[in-house]
């Protein structure tokens, strides 16, 4: 498989495959001194499924930020400032997606940062190395369209897959 | 410099490899500080994948309450800290006392399910130098799935790796496996889903996590798997597969004997639904069931797990049963090959129920927390009436409240050793660092306790033989059948089953998984889960409070409602102490365990005031 360049990877779940185990959420929490920055979403009792940070274009819970915590990183990422950031929940009710959960860990929102410090060093984030069913992958989600895994799969949106 | 160390989970049976990150030469300074959980691409079960709980491996060797030097009950009843010296020294001097006043017999050995090998046999040891029959392992459900495998006299072709899953255009799943062992979902998925002509039959009673990917989906009434897998079985050997095998005429005997529209009745599955899953398990090049019932998920665990592996080996399928000790297959196995358990020795169980009744002075619980992890409140209050109750245990522990001597113990990545997963490999568990304090290992304090014992006189015995009887097996199948089919009328209205909800790390086994903080971010308050139907009947809406009454207790519980959920069954998460106080205490003579079927309970309303 070709692997596409950090900057263009993103966190893409695969809605056939997630059996709800939130072992992803699990490994954030851990892996992130007990803040979970990934949150289990519930769907209608049916399905758990996580909600993670796209890292969009153009993201709302940057414009939302009332003090510059929350930035777009130089590859793209949007992150945020652990000393900039004053806990004031504007970034959680902007975020289209419920992307940033509601349960704030020592005063600051809970972002996703990508694992920026595995990612770097060219590993990959903690969510999607642990996911116990495959389901979580770190792609480029235009690339997902014709890999033989995702046979006949469309994007349902930005960053999760599902087959028609 | 940071040293990469590989080790396994030490929560489940499967065996997972992770990898522990830690700068080598730093002195020890809590381990969260210098160790860090790595995901290994390598591993040969998971493949980096890790579930939520063994996430929280780490969590186990930083805990808070750790014990860091044993402890010895002082005269005003508290816990004082002690020597090493001070404390084998009591604890030897009390279990000699009690040998010389009422015999070795009175003394018996609990081994838990994080044990390795080696330090089974060192036990195994210790109990011949006291002279006790009396040594099991720990670990009620796996006990119970482990007898009903020996005892069924099946020996179908087991799978031995994950790969041998994916290659399968068949597979059965029995029970909620994704829940129990989430990181086989990867093969299984793989399966179902890259090879589109796969078949993924799952077999249970409400559409769980497992159920969602199942194609056919057989639905059986609650706790009823048994009958179902009779009628699949029955179907097999009626279609002349595995005709040649030595358990085959016994089995055709009793299923002739049996009115089938019973037991479909009793199943709540018709052949007709079996049909074509059976055709596919048995027409398939290769195919595979997959036995994965947690704790009082079926009536007759023992009974299931025996009749997937009768039915894999009728028709020809690889066979993996999940179980929930790391080490369950292998400290029975190693107790096997020293000689236990011997005929008059007790079991795990039957040492608790003795203990009780006062025909057992003295319990020493290796690696295990009997009364966390064991359910009803028999133990729980027969443990504190015990003349001396020893443990040892890593952290803070209902056993060690209970206890009369503490010794603080090393953990699954503090010490080495080889355990046996499900698929049976022997696997190297690895130390990643030393106990914290003054802690041992189990396998020290053992070989230390064994040194103040004089040595045994007593000849070893010869490895113990498999008690494999298909005629007994069927015998006693034949008997839950008619048994369920007579008591078929006293499902009366109004009573529910009460079935655990088994969660990633809520699975009620002590001090291993209760005290991680993942389940209580879960599931921070007790809660039951009620059918749609069931919360409408009640007038109740989700937050509610309810009173859960089983037999023995009663339990107020929040409202949760699952749209996924069968009428008839309640669930509840096993971990909080109060929720494992609902199932009752019963002891099975012919297994000699544990009798782990669902508990009946009625679940009522409190009234308008407290919602």
């Amino acid at each position: 498989m070709i692997q596409a360049p950090v900057e263009t990877r993103r966190i893409v779940l695969d809605l056939d495959r997630c059996i709800g185990c939130r072992a992803c959420a699990a490994a954030c929490h851990i892996g992130h001194n007990n803040q979970t920055n990934l949150v289990p979403g519930k769907i209608a009792d049916v399905a758990i499924l996580p909600v993670h940070c796209r890292h969009c274009e153009h993201p709302a819970c940057a414009e939302a930020c009332p003090c510059g915590a929350l930035y777009k990183d130089a590859s793209g990422f949007v992150r945020r400032s652990e000393i900039l950031c004053i806990g004031c929940h504007g970034c959680a009710q902007a975020c289209p997606f419920g992307a940033i959960p509601s349960e704030f860990v020592r005063g600051v929102a809970p972002k996703c940062d990508l694992c920026i410090d595995r990612v770097q060093g060219g590993s990959i984030p903690r969510c999607v190395a642990t996911c116990t069913a495959g389901a979580l992958s770190f792609v480029d989600p235009e690339e997902t369209i014709g890999s033989p895994s995702y046979v006949g799969g469309r994007i349902q949106s930005r960053g999760m897959v599902r087959r028609p | 410099m940071n040293q990469d160390q590989r080790t396994i989970c030490p929560f489940c049976s499967m065996g997972c490899t992770l990898r522990i990150n830690r700068a080598v030469g730093a002195p020890y300074v809590g381990a969260s500080e210098i160790a860090r959980l790595e995901y290994d691409e390598e591993g040969r079960v998971n493949r980096g994948s890790l579930c939520a709980k063994g996430n929280m491996a780490l969590e186990l060797l930083t805990h808070a309450s750790r014990f860091e030097s044993p402890r010895v009950r002082g005269a005003d009843g508290e816990l004082e800290r002690t020597s090493w010296d001070t404390a084998l020294e009591t604890l030897g001097t009390k279990l000699r006392d009690i040998v010389a006043r009422h015999g070795p017999r009175s003394v018996g050995l609990l081994l838990g399910p994080t044990l390795t090998n080696e330090e089974t046999v060192q036990a195994a040891a210790l109990a011949r130098a006291i002279g006790t029959p009396h040594v099991d392992q720990a670990r009620p459900e796996d006990h119970v799935v482990l007898e009903g495998l020996g005892r069924c006299s099946a020996r179908p072709e087991p799978i031995r790796d994950v790969q041998e899953i994916e290659a399968c255009q068949a597979i059965l799943v029995v029970g909620d496996l994704f829940t129990h062992a989430p990181c086989i979902a990867k093969p299984v998925l793989h399966a179902r889903y890259d090879n589109r002509r796969n078949l993924l039959g799952t077999l249970g009673f409400w559409k769980s996590r497992t159920f969602l990917f199942g194609k056919p989906v057989l639905r059986c009434l609650a706790g009823r798997e048994a009958a179902a897998l009779t009628l699949f079985l029955h179907m097999a050997l009626e279609q002349g597969a595995g005709a040649n095998l030595p358990w085959a005429a016994e089995a055709r005997a009793m299923l002739d004997g049996l009115d089938l529209a019973e037991i479909e009745r009793l199943a709540g599955l018709t052949r007709e639904e079996l049909t074509w899953l059976g055709d596919g398990l048995r027409d398939a090049e290769s195919s595979a069931v997959l036995f994965g019932c947690g704790f009082a998920e079926s009536e007759r665990s023992d009974l299931t797990a025996g009749l997937c592996a009768l039915l894999a080996e009728a028709t020809g399928s690889r066979f993996l049963a999940m179980l929930g000790g790391p080490n369950a297959v292998g400290v029975r196995s190693a107790l096997a090959a020293a000689g236990f358990p011997t005929e008059d020795g007790l079991r795990s169980a039957e040492m608790l129920a003795a203990a009780g009744t006062g025909e057992l002075k003295a319990l020493l619980a290796f690696g295990c927390d009997p009364v966390g992890a064991y359910p009803g409140n028999v133990f729980r209050e027969a443990a504190h009436e015990l003349p001396l109750l020893a443990t040892t245990a890593p952290l803070d522990s209902l056993t060690a409240a209970a206890a009369h001597v503490v010794l603080p113990a090393g953990t699954w990545g503090e010490k080495s050793g080889t355990v046996v997963n499900a698929f049976g490999h022997e696997v190297q568990m690895e130390a990643v660092m030393p106990p914290p304090g003054t802690a041992r290992t189990d396998g020290a304090i053992i070989g230390a306790l064994l040194a103040s014992l004089p040595p045994s006189e007593a000849e070893p015995a010869g490895p113990v033989e498999d008690p494999a009887d298909a005629a007994t097996f069927f015998k006693e199948l034949e008997l839950y059948l008619r048994l369920e089919a007579r008591d078929e009328g006293a499902r009366e209205m109004g009573t529910h089953w009460l079935f655990p909800e088994a969660n990633p790390g809520q699975t009620g086994d002590g001090w291993l998984t209760g005290p991680l903080s993942w389940p209580r971010h879960e599931s921070p308050e007790p809660i039951v889960a009620l059918s749609p139907a069931h919360a409408r009947s009640l007038g109740v809406r989700v937050g509610d409070i309810v009173r859960v009454r089983s037999r023995d207790a009663s339990a107020n519980l929040a409202v949760r409602i699952e749209e996924r959920l069968v009428d008839d069954v309640v669930l509840v998460p096993p971990h909080h102490p109060e929720i494992r106080r609902l199932s009752a205490w019963r002891l099975d003579g012919v297994l000699r365990d544990l009798d782990v079927r669902p508990e009946r309970v009625t679940v009522e309303t409190l009234g308008e005031e407290t919602r």
